[in-house]
């Protein structure tokens, strides 16, 4: 299988000091679903950042072969496009058809292509026709559809989704889920809701306190209680007692 | 304080016109120089800050209530050339959405709560800096007179612009301005305290960012 | 959260609505300016300027009343020079009123220039609300950016639109949440408890600004973003600005004349 994105020995932290990632490593395969798992604070966003150049630590993450540095910024974040987990902070523009045309635009597409982009992406996620519509006047499930839509009209290779299913009701999450699951392509799912990496991935990976705890199939590792338990994702044995003593 | 169309000279309203956007203009090119394309994003939404915390009433005498006008705190947090340029931002909105301030009065409606008032914040901010030094009790004193003096000169310019444009006569609207304001400032001096003091407590790192 | 404070009526369609927003704009520009040049004491042209109004307003099917709300925010501000109009000296006393221990005598040219900014303020805020009511913000944004207003304002002016919705429901929230504690008490502390607002909304929206950023930087942000030409400007659109031109013309030349 190719490899489409490679991160070695990456570790960052940030300017206060806090060490955010530590040496790590992982490679993401063409046409993967994979999910990034872990605890608040574990470095999960860190990572996500490194993936399309917003964050830089020289040359320890490559994008189909090509270290992502200054030069090539601007392809990179062509091919592998970030859905931010609050749509407000990724639609800004005052109409829906500015928002989902802005990364088109930026590409340097022309009108015409531009307009097709658009389309296009609204359809894929089921939101055709919502072109005139402003973000306020959305529902938070509507605004999280048309936030992706906003990043498929790059039509990246890889999908990085931060938090897909959160703060969605559980209709407005599977009715997500199943958007996310017609979606060819490469996918990089960061969440903490387990039922969706069991809905949608096959590979999971476990970060915490900035390191790579645990890489492999989406089965073994949601089997493994006391892995989870260790790292925060399921409750541990003294939790349970409580719930179940409470 | 947002002057309405009609209430202006034509004189007045060109030249405050002519300072308001070179002033603009250099706002844009600081911010610019300073910030790289983030103060796009950045700038836009403090702007919006400052008309959603215009919306935050508190009491004034006799059953009234005032807002804060916010060039002021924005000055102090982020720099003189920055709140020109949010105030200046949020002034067009209000004039354009809510008619609250003219369109040819738009000048110099920037140049008295946008120009006039950050700067004079600003510098009122900086030379008590300078003469109390940099404790917490010190800031928040500072920022007190700074926020109060945005509001006093603003006024002043204003009622300046109405007695030149022959709208009142300036023996009568300076002191009925300077008075007034004199005490609406004493709110916009304590909720901008108020502000430094949280964010001292909470974020006081964003007190020694650079300033724009 | 609703938000009927904004884009109220300008969701609506009318003849007005359909106009491009340039036609919009320069005609109210030209407006604005007409009537602030219309000499002192032009009562007829002040009359025709306010026919003129009314029959956009009729057009626009815009509830009269709420151009008419609208226009009072001019209110406090004539109030204050309404107070100063006594202190006017000279010219012919129009009359002389004892209140108090005061004797407050007005004067003809007081009162005169008091009736002219109100006419001129009032039929500006009127014409500038009949804008607002009929032009989507977005649209208007477009506008100025095709008039050759500078394109960062523009964006500014937009990303400020967007996010007064966002950070609007946030202030009613705070303000739920604080009266919901029971809001009262010292003026000092009701002043402290304003200022932490209003601090809580500046942390988030700095926040907020970082992340964004971040957004449109994933997306191939660089400073230089352009938008799609959309607007067309037809044959009516050119009709409504040159007819209102004329119109402003004549009311100014009758003027002259008589």
């Amino acid at each position: 299988m190719e490899e489409l994105i490679t991160v070695k020995n990456l570790s960052f932290s940030y300017p206060d000091g806090q060490q955010a990632l530590i040496d790590v490593n992982l490679a993401i395969y063409r046409g993967e679903s994979l999910a990034l798992i872990g605890p608040n604070g574990a470095g999960k966003s860190t990572l996500l950042l490194h993936l399309n150049g917003i964050l830089r630590s020289n040359g320890a993450v490559s994008l189909l072969g090509s270290p992502i540095d200054e030069s090539n910024l601007k392809w990179a974040r062509s091919r592998v496009g970030l859905v931010f987990q609050n749509p407000d902070d990724q639609l800004f523009s005052p109409t829906v058809f500015d928002d989902v045309a802005f990364g088109p635009i930026n590409m340097g597409l022309s009108d015409g292509q531009v307009r097709q982009a658009v389309t296009r992406a609204l359809g894929l996620v089921g939101m055709s026709g919502y072109e005139k519509r402003s973000p306020h006047h959305l529902s938070f499930g509507e605004k999280k559809r048309i936030a992706l839509a906003t990043v498929l009209s790059m039509s990246p290779e890889i999908l990085v989704i931060d938090e897909p299913t959160s703060n969605l009701d559980p209709r407005g999450k599977w009715s997500f889920i199943g958007v996310l699951e017609r979606m060819a392509g490469t996918k990089i799912i960061v969440t903490h809701d387990l039922e969706l990496v069991g809905a949608l991935c096959r590979r999971v990976v476990i970060l915490d306190q900035g390191r790579v705890v645990a890489d492999g199939g989406t089965g073994d590792i949601l089997a493994d209680k006391r892995l989870l338990a260790a790292h925060g994702l399921a409750p541990d044995g003294a939790d349970l007692k409580l719930k179940r003593r409470g | 304080m947002h002057i309405p169309d009609g209430f202006l000279n034509a004189a007045t309203m060109a030249t405050t016109y002519v300072i308001s956007t070179g002033g603009v203009a250099n706002a844009v090119r600081v911010a610019n120089k300073k910030l790289g394309d983030k103060h796009i994003p950045m700038m836009g939404i403090l702007a919006a800050f400052i008309f959603a915390a215009q919306m935050l009433n508190f009491p004034v005498a006799g059953g009234t209530s005032g807002h804060i006008i916010g060039a002021a705190l924005a000055a102090i947090l982020l720099g003189p050339w920055a709140a020109v340029l949010i105030m200046s931002v949020v002034l067009i909105a209000q004039s354009l959405i809510f008619q609250d301030g003219g369109l040819l009065a738009l000048g110099a409606n920037i140049f008295n709560m946008g120009i006039i008032a950050s700067f004079g914040a600003y510098l009122l901010y900086r030379l008590l800096g300078s003469l109390l030094g940099d404790s917490r009790r010190a800031r928040l004193t500072a920022g007190f007179v700074a926020a109060w003096g945005s509001v006093f000169l603003a006024a002043i310019a204003c009622a300046l612009e109405l007695a030149i444009s022959g709208t009142s006569p300036l023996a009568v609207v300076l002191p009925a301005m300077a008075g007034v304001y004199a005490f609406i400032g004493i709110g916009e001096g304590l909720v901008t305290t108020a502000v430094l003091s949280l964010v001292l407590a909470t974020r006081a790192d964003l007190l020694s960012l650079q300033r724009i | 959260m609703k938000h009927s404070f904004l884009d109220q009526y300008s969701d609506r369609d009318s003849p007005l609505h359909r106009l491009d927003p340039r036609s919009k704009l320069v005609a109210t520009l030209a407006f604005i300016i007409a009537v602030v040049l219309t000499p002192v004491d032009s009562w007829p042209a002040y009359g025709m300027y306010l026919v003129l109004l009314a029959v956009l307003i009729v057009l626009s099917r815009v509830p009269p009343l709420y151009i008419l709300r609208r226009s009072l925010v001019i209110v406090p501000f004539v109030l204050l020079v309404a107070v100063l109009i006594p202190f006017f000296k000279g010219g012919e006393v129009a009359g002389s009123y004892n209140i108090g221990m005061w004797n407050i005598s007005v004067s003809q040219s007081g009162l005169q220039i008091f009736w002219n900014i109100l006419a001129r303020a009032w039929l500006s805020i009127i014409s500038l609300s009949i804008l607002a009511a009929t032009t989507r913000f977005a649209s208007l944004l477009e506008g100025l950016e095709r008039l050759r207003f500078p394109r960062v304002l523009v964006m500014l002016l937009s990303f400020m639109y967007r996010y007064i919705f966002i950070l609007t429901d946030e202030v009613m929230r705070m303000k739920q949440a604080r009266d919901s504690r029971s809001f009262g008490g010292k003026w000092r502390w009701q002043i402290k408890t304003v200022g932490n607002m209003v601090g809580t909304l500046f942390l988030r929206s700095y926040e907020r600004g970082e992340r964004v950023y971040a957004a449109m930087v994933a997306r191939g942000f660089d400073g230089h973003s352009r938008t799609l030409e959309r607007l067309r400007f037809g044959r009516r659109d050119a009709l409504f600005a040159a007819g209102l031109s004329l119109a402003l013309v004549a009311i100014n030349l009758f003027n002259l004349l008589y």
